[in-house]
């Protein structure tokens, strides 16, 4: 059952300089029990799509198609219905740890006040509650613990911190946002496994730009490239076959693989190339390739690709 | 109206300032301390502001009064802004023992009062205006140093310099070339907001009687028909056109620092991600 | 369990801080041609008795060695002799703690009024920031802050003193009501509007810092934590921006706070109000060089006192500063 519906969404933000598109025409969908990882390089509008399902992003934010969360579209729900659906029905992890905690409040206090806000939860049934989040997380004396506040953590501390905060409540979607990024490789590892148990059977999506993180953890994969998706599919086949050139890039690029990066850099947000958007990095490049753009087109049972070869 | 629109305004109004000072015997009918009519004549074509307690010409006493001001304002922030950003800089750039010494040093200096500290100096030296302004553009650097020491570390940090140091360039030359480019808009906006805040504090230091009796400026002229009682005998042209310049002048200059930094330091007054 | 260390090290600084203020005056004075004593008994009368200029060189040890002299000035500093106004011929610290008190009058009640205004102003702008009603505000402070205050204080007693009749011209009582002693009432009368141009002084600098405080805190990734929690704005401002917010704000503040003891000089002039404003002006005008000393020296205390408290304060609600690095 389809429990987060994604249908030709759009962002675009409003600059000094006119408009710029960050996301077009995204399609995506979530069942219940999937894990989904969304992979791409830096920059190509990864937080901006987890943000626009979150209706988090900044005012100058221009935001169309729609994100049906249980029948309903988010993108037309008023501040207040979001405000039940975060936290609650949908969390979000966001990335960097380091600034996305409240340097002045204690983390006990933080990991609580989503439980005040969403659940009848109150005084020495919260504490427990906030106790048994931090144990369930690996976090030691969690008595003490709580009393912390979070510059007094490590970074693989903070990202256990922020899971338990995601998972306060029990949500039906975990949006998690770079989990791993910025660790070292030992810490990874555990926060790594950490997720996979948690996440067991919870639906995810898992933004990430670590393709090890993703087949780690994804069951289905979706590939980013400036702004729009190019590649879907089942995580395994996706990384055993690869069909678009920009996975196979990206699997080249990864450090396991001998680290060959893509040459060249993905365009900046609308400067787009005509025809199809990864040609001028592209291997496999044909004529025309620079002219038509090419549509995200089923392959074989349960892929997708947006490349013209499979055309 | 545009950001760049409040800044030619003020631009604009800034030259009137300076040409009426640097003009002045030009512009002025009568010497600043010339008694040429009756006192309190109130305005007409022989006086265009009419005249004071003794008879002088308030027109001619703004025009020269003027030049006290604008050199007391000027001068120190000229000071103050070059000592702090050679500081700055070379703090920023060279790091270090010397940087964190000077910090400490800094730190320690902050919080003594510099408006009552001047007060002492200029009872004790007595000194003319150019010397005040010296005095107080020194005591005023202090504050600034901090603010540009902060942009120059982060510049000398970037692959643009260490660049810079690979192809062989000394010192001196990365610091003036390379770093002294970059840090202008600071710089600028630095100037233009000390001028006001220093212009206003001459006036004010003037109004209090810091200087001798015979310099005539604009805050000696308000202090003077305040303290004669041009309010309650009714002789608005004796207190008004010095108010007014002095406020003119310092909206220009509020205005010009207000538009400068927000041009060189866009605030996005949006929430980032 | 405020780090000891630190709390040590601000205690020094402040420490030399004042020291360097006490040897600057002592040096100033000691520069003076002629010595001080000697000036000071001229200014009062133009006979010098013996007997008396041997009295003060024996109590100000002036025949000794200048290190000597620098101590005994330092340890007269501390107990509270800060030497006789050429003026009044009167100890200057009796006289500038009892003017004290009076600009205590309407600074104390003007700082709190206008922390708070200004604070609570400040955050709302910063809040909306970008909005109409915040520029229009923002504007119009920038507006206000450019006009000196002296000015703002003239123009003041113009529309409210003298036109309007609403307030006295001036001064700190009325004649009529000096003879049966102060009337508490004729005097807050006589205070109310340099209160309230104090007042907006204070709330024009605070209202800067604080809306630039919050507009930083609200564009960190924490409030946007806050709202993915799913709290309504006002508990994201409430709990999660403002405290972040005020704490810049201390520090800010004790600044602003410190330059006002001088802001009020002009606003004493202007209204004749007998406090260390009208004092400075008194005194400058009259170059009557212990009295701006020893107001020099008051204003050091205050500010590097407010300074420390402020610092102190700090780092007690900053967690990051509270605990140290770990
Ligand atoms: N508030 C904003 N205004 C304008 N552009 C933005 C804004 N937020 C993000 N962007 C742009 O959107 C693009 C995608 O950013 P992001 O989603 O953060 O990338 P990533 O895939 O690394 O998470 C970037 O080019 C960024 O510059
Ligand atoms: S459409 Fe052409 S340029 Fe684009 S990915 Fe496919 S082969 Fe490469
Ligand atoms: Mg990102």
């Amino acid at each position: 059952m389809s429990l987060l519906e994604i249908a030709g969404l759009s962002v675009q933000f409003e600059g000094r300089d006119g408009t710029v598109p960050v996301l077009d025409n995204i399609d995506l969908e979530i069942n219940s029990g999937d894990r989904v990882a969304l992979i791409g390089e830096s920059g190509c509008g990864k937080t901006v799509f987890g943000m626009s399902v979150m209706r988090l992003l900044p005012s100058n934010a221009r935001v169309t198609g729609s994100a049906r969360y249980a029948g309903r579209d988010l993108l037309l729900a008023d501040e207040r219905e979001m405000q039940q659906v975060r936290g609650k029905k949908i969390a979000m992890i966001s990335q960097n740890s380091a600034s996305v905690l409240n340097p002045v409040l204690t983390i006990g206090d933080q990991i609580a006040e989503s439980l005040t806000i969403h659940t009848s939860c109150r005084g020495k049934d919260l504490h427990r509650e906030v106790i048994a989040l931090l144990t369930s997380l690996g976090i030691e004396r969690p008595e003490e613990n709580m009393q912390k506040y979070p510059h007094q953590f490590s970074g693989g501390m903070r990202e256990r911190i922020l899971i338990a905060m995601a998972l306060a409540c029990n949500p039906d979607l975990i949006i998690a946002d770079e989990p791993t990024s910025g660790l070292d490789a030992l810490v990874k590892a555990q926060i790594l496994e950490l997720l996979r148990t948690v996440m067991q059977d919870r639906t995810l999506l898992l933004i990430t730009h670590d393709l090890g993180t993703a087949s780690a953890l994804a069951s289905h994969t979706a590939v980013m490239y400036a702004g729009e998706i190019v590649e879907y599919g089942p995580t395994q086949e996706l990384f055993t076959y690869p069909l678009h050139p920009y996975t196979q890039g990206l699997i080249a690029a990864s450090p396991s693989a001998g680290f060959h990066p893509i040459p060249g850099v993905s365009p900046a947000p609308g400067q787009v190339p005509p025809g199809c958007w990864f040609c001028p990095r592209c291997t496999c490049a044909t004529d025309r390739c620079s002219t038509g753009h090419p549509s995200l087109k089923k392959t074989g049972t349960n892929r997708q690709v947006r490349c013209l070869r499979y055309d | 109206m545009t950001r760049n629109a409040f800044l030619w305004i003020s631009v604009a109004i800034l030259a009137v300032y300076f040409t009426v000072a640097l003009l002045a015997p030009f512009i002025a009918p009568y010497g600043a301390t010339e008694i040429t009519g009756s006192p309190f004549q109130p305005p007409d074509s022989g006086h265009l502001f009419g005249t004071n307690d003794v008879g002088q010409d308030i027109f001619s006493q703004l025009v020269y009064g003027s030049r006290v001001t604008l050199i007391f304002g000027f001068c120190s922030a000229l000071l103050s802004v070059s000592i702090s950003t050679c500081a700055g800089i070379v703090l920023g750039y060279y790091g270090g023992n010397l940087d964190e010494v000077v910090c400490r040093i800094l730190d320690i200096l902050m919080p003594i009062p510099i408006f009552p500290l001047l007060i002492v100096l200029t009872t004790f030296f007595n000194p003319g205006i150019v010397q005040v302004s010296i005095l107080m553009g020194v005591l005023g650097s202090i504050h600034g140093i901090r603010l540009i020491r902060a942009p120059a570390l982060s510049l000398a940090e970037t692959p643009f310099i260490e660049g810079a140091r690979s192809i062989g360039a000394t010192d001196l030359r990365i610091m003036s070339r390379h770093i002294l480019p970059n840090l202008m808009p600071v710089v600028t906006a630095k100037f233009v907001s000390s001028s006001q805040h220093y212009l206003v504090m001459g006036v004010g230091l003037s109004f209090i009687g810091l200087w001798d009796t015979m310099t005539v400026d604009w805050g000696s002229m308000i202090q003077n028909a305040y303290s004669s009682g041009a309010l309650s005998l009714g002789l608005w042209w004796w207190i008004l056109p010095p108010g007014i310049a002095v406020v003119g002048i310092s909206l220009a200059l509020a205005l010009a620092g207000y538009s400068l930094e927000e041009s060189f330091n866009p605030r996005l007054e949006v929430n980032r991600i | 369990m405020i780090d000891g260390h630190y709390l040590l090290r601000r205690i020094g600084y402040s420490g030399a801080a004042f020291v360097i203020c006490v040897t600057l005056t002592f040096f100033i004075l000691h520069l003076m041609p002629g010595d001080y004593i000697t000036n000071y008994l001229l200014s009062i009368s133009n006979y010098l008795p013996q007997e008396a200029v041997d009295q003060f060189y024996q109590q100000y040890g002036l025949d000794r060695p200048l290190w000597e002299q620098y101590v005994i000035y330092v340890c007269n500093i501390l107990q509270g002799h800060w030497g006789y106004s050429y003026q009044y011929g009167l100890p200057v610290f009796p006289m500038i703690m009892q003017k004290l008190t009076w600009s205590l009058v309407i600074l104390l009640p003007a700082v709190l009024l206008g922390i708070a205004i200004g604070i609570v102003l400040g955050a709302w702008s910063g809040w909306k920031s970008g909005g109409k009603k915040d520029l229009a505000l923002f504007n119009f402070m920038i507006v206000f802050r450019a006009i000196p205050e002296f000015w703002w204080a003239i123009m003041a007693v113009w529309v409210f003193a003298f036109s309007l009749q609403w307030f006295p011209l001036g001064g700190f009582t009325s004649i009529s009501v000096l003879s049966s002693g102060l009337n508490p009432w004729d005097v807050l009368y006589h205070a109310i509007l340099p209160i309230c141009l104090l007042t907006s002084f204070i709330v024009a600098g605070n209202y800067y810092v604080m809306r630039n405080s919050m507009i930083a805190v609200i564009g960190e990734d924490y409030i946007t934590t806050a709202r993915a929690k799913g709290l309504d704005e006002r508990a994201v401002l409430w709990r999660h921006a403002l405290k972040n917010a005020l704490l810049p704000m201390v520090t800010m503040t004790t600044f602003q706070v410190a330059g006002i003891i001088m802001g009020s000089v002009f606003i004493e002039t202007v209204f004749s109000w007998p406090g260390i404003g009208l004092l400075t002006t008194d005194a400058l005008r009259m170059r009557d060089l212990p009295i701006l000393e020893g107001i020099f020296l008051l204003d050091a205390l205050m500010t590097i006192g407010a300074m420390l408290a402020a610092d102190i304060l700090a780092s007690h609600l900053d967690p990051r500063i509270r605990m140290g690095d770990q």
